[in-house]
């Protein structure tokens, strides 16, 4: 996997591997932050894998930038030669998609890609998504992509609620918010799945690199698996 | 021996009151933010005077409007923005320790010079431990704080500190003048550059060398600048893991500084960031005070940054002047 540095903070080295948006890569950077976290060890006081790039902050008692960057530079030189295998078991989300309740969205978004409500569910529920990254909320996980007749532009004007488990669209990516906050994706549904758990470990459900799928589930199923409205 | 019930009871929360650390570790790769005092200047001061060790919880006081009640003797010390605090209705000094006896009543009013206050204990504020090893309230998340649901504090609350002997005092101790800042005086916030920044040095020489006004829209996630918009292009930047002190240039071409509670990842172009350290000063700007930069090699940053962390987490502490 070719690389670069730069320093992206007092102690932080961001650490880039390509430009663009792949889930094989996201896999491989994240499994490349578990394995430097090994090595470092107390240097790395946190670790933030996103879709091509690896930042690191470190401990600046132990180390300066250029002896982390001599540190890392074996490390990076020469990494497995094949990625681990990263099948991971399919994570199956039950999602309440309701253009009345859920998905206020869905409407508005159905008459845009110019197909039926149905067909819009169909085609976000149809197939397998990756985990690209997590980031903006506890939880939050990034995935794509987005069948291309689904991509749409984020909404105009962010949502300052958004209810936690609501399953949302933007761009090429579809995410769940974990918890309640502000938001500015396209709703679609919900689901009852808590993506976050203080109390558990790890606390995120997903990570990156895992597989997802969103089934549609109706209303009665939804309320049983302890989803409110 | 009798338990002592040590708390602070809370009879007004204020504007704004969280109980903060040094912020979380390794939590970052799950979405979490990091938070964690703003001002680490102020804070380390309080823990020091107090013999405390690095990293114990304060109360961040944001403006003042604070009022509890202590239910068994101590040693408290105010630091960081002096926010005109009354102990049992008679001024009290900040940047120095105070004797505190049962049934003491702390009332802050508002700070006239500089935002927030610290308010740190003899041991340490025993608030519950959450995720990232740390105590601190982050509102935005739900999660961490007094209650484990990042809420600021409010009448009724309680919050327990350390048991310590009634004759385990401490010494009177003063934060030496010279450790002292002034909130008044200009806020110069020192730059590093990205080398590999997409921004185009003509950019980032105009960021350097105008001037800025801080907005009132700015939180615990981000200082927003105002001042001659920008000229940014668009990037196509793919999001990457962002940390503390990142300047970022939007579209609208007005700087963020992202700060402690800022999201774990971000997507708009950097042409650098800002040290630690001027963080520490930038907590104390009050919205509408003018901000500039000035240019600082990485080295002296982490020189600067290494002798920060070195001189406060010391494990022999050297003695500070007693009052």
């Amino acid at each position: 996997m070719h690389w670069s540095a730069e320093p992206a903070g007092v102690n932080a080295i961001l650490l880039r591997f390509g430009e663009r948006m792949d889930p094989a890569l996201s896999a491989c950077i994240h499994q490349l932050g578990q394995r430097l976290r090994a090595c470092l060890g107390d240097s790395l006081l946190n670790i933030t894998p996103a879709y091509t790039t690896l930042l690191l902050e470190y401990d600046l008692r132990l180390e300066d930038y250029d002896s982390l960057l001599a540190r890392l530079t074996p490390l990076l030189n020469h990494q497995p030669e094949s990625a681990p295998e990263t099948r991971s078991e399919v994570i199956h989300i039950p999602v309440f998609y309701d253009p009345h309740t859920t998905g206020p969205d869905l409407t508005a978004l159905a008459e845009r890609c110019q197909c039926s409500v149905e067909q819009l569910i169909h085609l976000h529920s149809s197939r397998e998504y990756r985990v690209y990254a997590l980031g903006f909320a506890p939880g939050f996980a990034y995935m794509g992509e987005l069948d291309s007749r689904l991509i749409s532009a984020r909404r105009e004007t962010p949502r300052s609620r958004v209810p936690a488990g609501s399953v949302a669209i933007a761009d090429n990516q579809t995410a769940i918010y974990p918890i309640e906050s502000p938001g500015g994706w396209h709703l679609l549904g919900r689901t009852p799945m808590k993506l976050f758990n203080v109390d558990a470990d790890p606390p995120a459900l997903l990570q990156p690199g895992q597989a997802v799928r969103f089934h549609a589930v109706d209303r009665d199923t939804y309320l049983s698996l302890g989803g409110t409205l | 021996m009798n338990s002592l019930h040590r708390v602070l009871e809370v009879l007004e929360g204020g504007m704004l009151s969280l109980v903060e650390d040094g912020g979380r570790q390794h939590v970052a790769h799950l979405g979490l933010t990091q938070g964690g005092v703003m001002d680490r200047h102020a804070w380390a001061w309080g823990n020091r005077l107090l013999g405390n060790h690095w990293g114990e919880a304060a109360i961040e006081i944001t403006i003042g409007g604070f009022k509890g009640c202590f239910s068994q003797a101590t040693q408290i010390a105010l630091t960081g923005a002096d926010l005109n605090a009354r102990l049992n209705g008679q001024p009290v000094a900040t940047w120095e320790t105070l004797t505190i006896k049962a049934g003491d009543l702390l009332e802050t009013g508002y700070a006239a010079q500089g935002l927030r206050g610290y308010l740190c204990v003899r041991g340490g504020w025993k608030t519950p431990v959450g995720l990232g090893n740390s105590r601190s309230a982050i509102v935005r998340e739900q999660l961490g704080g007094q209650d484990g649901l990042g809420s600021p504090l409010k009448a009724g609350d309680q919050l327990s500190y350390a048991c310590t002997r009634d004759t385990d005092q401490g010494r009177p101790c003063s934060v030496p003048a010279a450790f002292r800042p002034d909130y008044q005086a200009p806020l110069i916030l020192d730059f590093c550059d990205n080398p590999a920044s997409p921004l185009p040095e003509q950019l980032i020489e105009t960021l350097l060398a105008q001037r800025w006004t801080l907005s009132s829209r700015s939180n615990r996630m981000a200082a927003l600048l105002d001042g001659q918009p920008l000229q940014v292009e668009r990037y196509p930047l793919v999001s990457s893991g962002v940390a503390a002190g990142t300047v970022q240039l939007p579209p609208s071409g007005q700087p963020i500084i992202l700060l402690n509670e800022r999201q774990s990842i971000g997507g708009y172009p950097q042409p650098g960031f800002v040290t630690l350290r001027s963080l520490d000063r930038l907590a104390q700007g009050r919205p509408g005070e003018v901000i500039q930069f000035r240019r600082l090699s990485l080295a002296e940053a982490q020189q600067q940054e290494r002798a920060f962390l070195s001189f406060f987490q010391r494990q022999d502490q050297a003695p500070i002047r007693a009052i």
